[in-house]
């Protein structure tokens, strides 16, 4: 029985192994395009990959999909809350003298000026305003855009129903498309 | 907007999206091994195979049989004199190989029914998750 026992969990951790070398790469361009930036994006995804092994290791594998996504999600939305908070405090007045280093922080890169002038291009525009849509409307969107899952695949890693998915895709295309007016020629 | 222009819409942005992403660079590809590795080795596996083969109620009724069972063959001080000359040997002696490796395989799902309490904790936190 012993060795059954080894010779399952060995069995686990190669299914576990196989299962994120499968997704590794689509998680990151979703986290890439949830943040904008790499550096977070790559934190995300690995926060995302020890904590589905730590805790959910023991779980059916057919769980994993799901249960990876949800991690993800909510780390990139805790990471988002982050920088909120990090935005606040950079955008603060400050008394006149010496430059605050805190001021002197690179902020995200939409608040830089070099990079507000590059916000004129098209594609620049369409991923500032992926960024922007509702977290639940952005997250339909990248499965479906990024990662070209179908409707229902979506919706189970969504853990909602296939109408929710076409609702909040609606929306969301709705609201890039408005972003983007003004840049169609571009 | 009909569902088909939502798609061609998805599609169109996502092709455009795509196009605009860089490729992950080799350090990159590297750092995602890295932790992929680190996660694998990190992962913690109650395996469940067996869960299924014996159900824990009939589990533990029966460790309470064979319990019950061994404590009712010991010797007590009176009864050792009175009753039985011959003296009773050790519990493992009364029993088998096969009753030995039950008993190693009772212990194994009492186990497991711990890990299932730890499952329904996760559980609750996937709930906080979501």
């Amino acid at each position: 029985m012993v060795p059954a026992r080894k010779k399952g969990v060995a069995g686990r951790k190669q299914a576990l192994d196989m299962f994120l070398a499968g997704v590794e790469a689509r998680a990151f361009r979703i986290a890439l395009l949830s943040t904008g930036e790499r550096e977070e994006a790559m934190d995300a995804v690995q926060d995302a990959m020890m904590r589905l092994a730590q805790r959910y290791g023991g779980r059916p594998e057919g769980e994993w999909p799901p249960l990876f996504h949800r991690i993800l999600q909510n780390r990139l939305r805790d990471g988002g809350r982050r920088q909120t908070v990090r935005r606040r405090y950079v955008q603060a007045p400050v008394d006149q003298g010496a430059p605050d280093p805190v001021m002197s922080y690179p902020g995200p890169a939409v608040q830089r000026p070099d990079r507000q002038v590059a916000l004129a291009d098209a594609g620049v525009a369409l991923e500032v305003a992926v960024r922007a849509l509702p977290a639940r409307q952005r997250e339909a969107f990248l499965l479906r855009a990024i990662d070209e899952n179908s409707v229902a695949a979506t919706a189970r890693l969504m853990e909602c129903s296939e109408g929710s998915v076409k609702t909040h895709l609606h929306r969301a295309i709705t609201a890039l498309r408005v972003a983007l007016e003004g840049h169609e020629n571009e | 907007m009909s569902d088909f222009d939502t798609d061609r819409a998805v599609i169109d942005l996502g092709a455009r999206l795509r196009d605009r992403l860089e490729p992950l660079d080799e350090l990159e590809l590297a750092r995602l091994r890295a932790a992929r590795s680190s996660a694998v080795d990190a992962m913690s596996v109650p395996v469940v195979a067996s869960q299924s083969a014996i159900p824990f109620g009939v589990a533990a009724a029966l460790l309470v049989t064979v319990v019950v069972g061994l404590v009712s063959l010991e010797p007590r001080s009176s009864e050792v004199v009175v009753v039985s000359p011959v003296p009773i040997p050790e519990p493992e002696v009364l029993l088998g190989p096969e009753d030995l490796e039950f008993l190693g395989d009772l212990e194994f799902y009492a186990w497991l029914e711990m890990q299932a309490e730890a499952d329904a904790e996760a559980e609750d936190d996937t709930v906080t998750d979501g």
